[in-house]
């Protein structure tokens, strides 16, 4: 039951739009949203000499086609990128999370952590101890 | 606030033991540390007006050990058949990696000689033109380079800096002994615009086909432009090359590239490069326009029309099409 009213929530969050959210001891207020393009696609590691770890859901959610049209921009084709880094660099995506509870969780208890939620959860995250951060542009 | 107690009793469930899993990539996974893939592609086109001609001209297979978490080994094996003369299967990377950091990982063995933007990603699962630009047919510089190689890059609030050095032996069966070195640094710019410079010191390679051995100095400009959110890019490379004992070479291309969408392009180039084969000062133009749709992550597939010459020639037309399967 706790499972279903979870995912009823999560499903009434639709498409708000999102938070970026990281562990309280992340080494960052703000990104500008360059800085997370560039974490997202693993081009930075650390900050300072702080490791980072960007988590992402798996491309089929809206969530995710929501923050790659946000951050890395409409026409930039995630799954080509991927298998060129793949490829070419032996670089692999971000690790996935299985959905948004596992994303707030995940990046609470977890230092150098980083992602992503719907912005009905900022209120969840802030309680449960993650941080959040704000973006700016470019 | 209900529903902050349900996160609250949920976290007690998911917590550090719940693992993140990886993401699906193509390809194969073996255990928890060898990653297998590869793909293939069919052509067909009617070149030089000649009859209509179809093959398969690439299969390309790759094997990525993950010795540790800072340490790879790479191997890519490719049949090849040009022009549908006939194949042949050679080894085209091998290497031993290791990655310091973003800004300093170490190559040692063969990679792919990294110079200007069309190299980089030179595939023709990953490019979109059926057809390489002339310089890169040309083979001036060497697709690949035996040695070692260190490589990385910097990002600061203005840009990101990239940079590869190089040292290799030559490519060349009449003068192996001999070491080539190269660099190749570049800058981008708000995520929009980067330029860039590569330099090789090297001996004629046997692939090249200029047919005279000896020296090379090879230096590649190069520059590229995203636009309305990398709906629209531009492109640009040139190279000069100067060969020891004869007069330079030197080439460039030009293209643009319109995404329609995320499956579907199409793309522009123009191309114009000093042809050395025979030792005439002759020049070859070519004109290529291509209309790319590529439907799933597996499939991809391009039709082209393109038009070239030599400068002694008339124009010569040509279509062809092209489907890559990515397994």
């Amino acid at each position: 039951m706790l499972m279903l009213a979870l995912c009823l929530f999560l499903w009434q969050q639709g498409n708000d739009g999102f938070v970026v959210i990281a562990h309280r001891d992340f080494p960052a207020q703000s990104l500008t949203k360059r800085q997370l393009r560039h974490i997202f696609l693993k081009q930075i590691s650390t900050i300072g000499k702080h490791p980072i770890y960007p988590i992402q859901y798996r491309s089929e959610e809206s969530l995710q086609a929501l923050f790659e049209a946000a951050i890395l921009g409409k026409r930039f084709d995630a799954k080509a990128y991927w298998y060129e880094q793949q490829v070419q660099a032996g670089e692999k995506p971000p690790l996935l999370v299985q959905n948004e509870a596992h994303a707030l969780i995940y990046i609470a208890r977890n230092p150098g952590y980083i992602g992503f939620v719907p912005k009905g959860l900022s209120l969840e995250a802030s309680k449960l101890g993650a941080k959040i951060i704000r973006v700016s542009d470019p | 606030m209900r529903y902050w107690l349900i996160l609250q009793l949920l976290a007690s469930g998911l917590s550090h033991a719940q693992e993140l899993k990886e993401a699906p990539l193509k390809g194969f996974q073996l255990g928890d540390r060898v990653h297998v893939g590869g793909w293939f592609d069919l052509w067909v086109d009617d070149a030089q007006g000649e009859d209509v001609d179809g093959y398969v001209p690439h299969v390309f297979f790759f094997a990525d050990l993950r010795i540790s978490q800072r340490v790879r080994l790479f191997t890519e094996m490719a049949s090849i058949n040009t022009e549908g003369l006939g194949g042949s299967t050679s080894l085209q990377r091998a290497y031993l990696e290791f990655k310091h950091s973003h800004a300093l990982k170490w190559r040692l063995g063969q990679f792919n000689t990294p110079s200007g933007l069309w190299k980089e990603k030179h595939w023709h699962i990953m490019v979109d033109a059926n057809r390489k630009p002339l310089m890169a047919e040309r083979r001036y510089i060497p697709m690949h380079a035996l040695g070692i190689e260190a490589s990385g890059g910097a990002m600061n609030a203005v840009g990101n800096w990239d940079y590869s050095a190089f040292v290799a032996q030559s490519d060349n069966r009449e003068l192996d002994n001999q070491a080539s070195f190269g660099a190749d640094v570049s800058f981008m710019f708000q995520d929009r615009y980067r330029f860039g410079s590569f330099y090789y010191d090297y001996m004629n390679s046997d692939e090249s086909s200029d047919p005279l051995i000896g020296q090379r100095q090879t230096w590649l400009t190069y520059a590229e432009v995203r636009l309305r959110e990398n709906v629209l890019l531009l492109r640009a490379e040139r190279i000069h090359v100067k060969r020891q004992g004869a007069a330079d070479a030197s080439g460039a291309y030009a293209k643009l590239k319109w995404q329609i969408n995320q499956q579907i392009f199409l793309n522009y180039r123009y191309d114009d490069t000093d042809n050395v084969e025979t030792g005439l000062p002759i020049r070859s133009y070519a004109h290529t326009l291509t209309a790319g749709y590529w439907p799933t992550d597996w499939l991809r597939a391009r039709i082209e029309y393109g038009s070239h010459k030599q400068s002694i020639d008339s124009w010569r037309h040509e279509w062809s099409a092209w489907l890559g399967f990515i397994f």
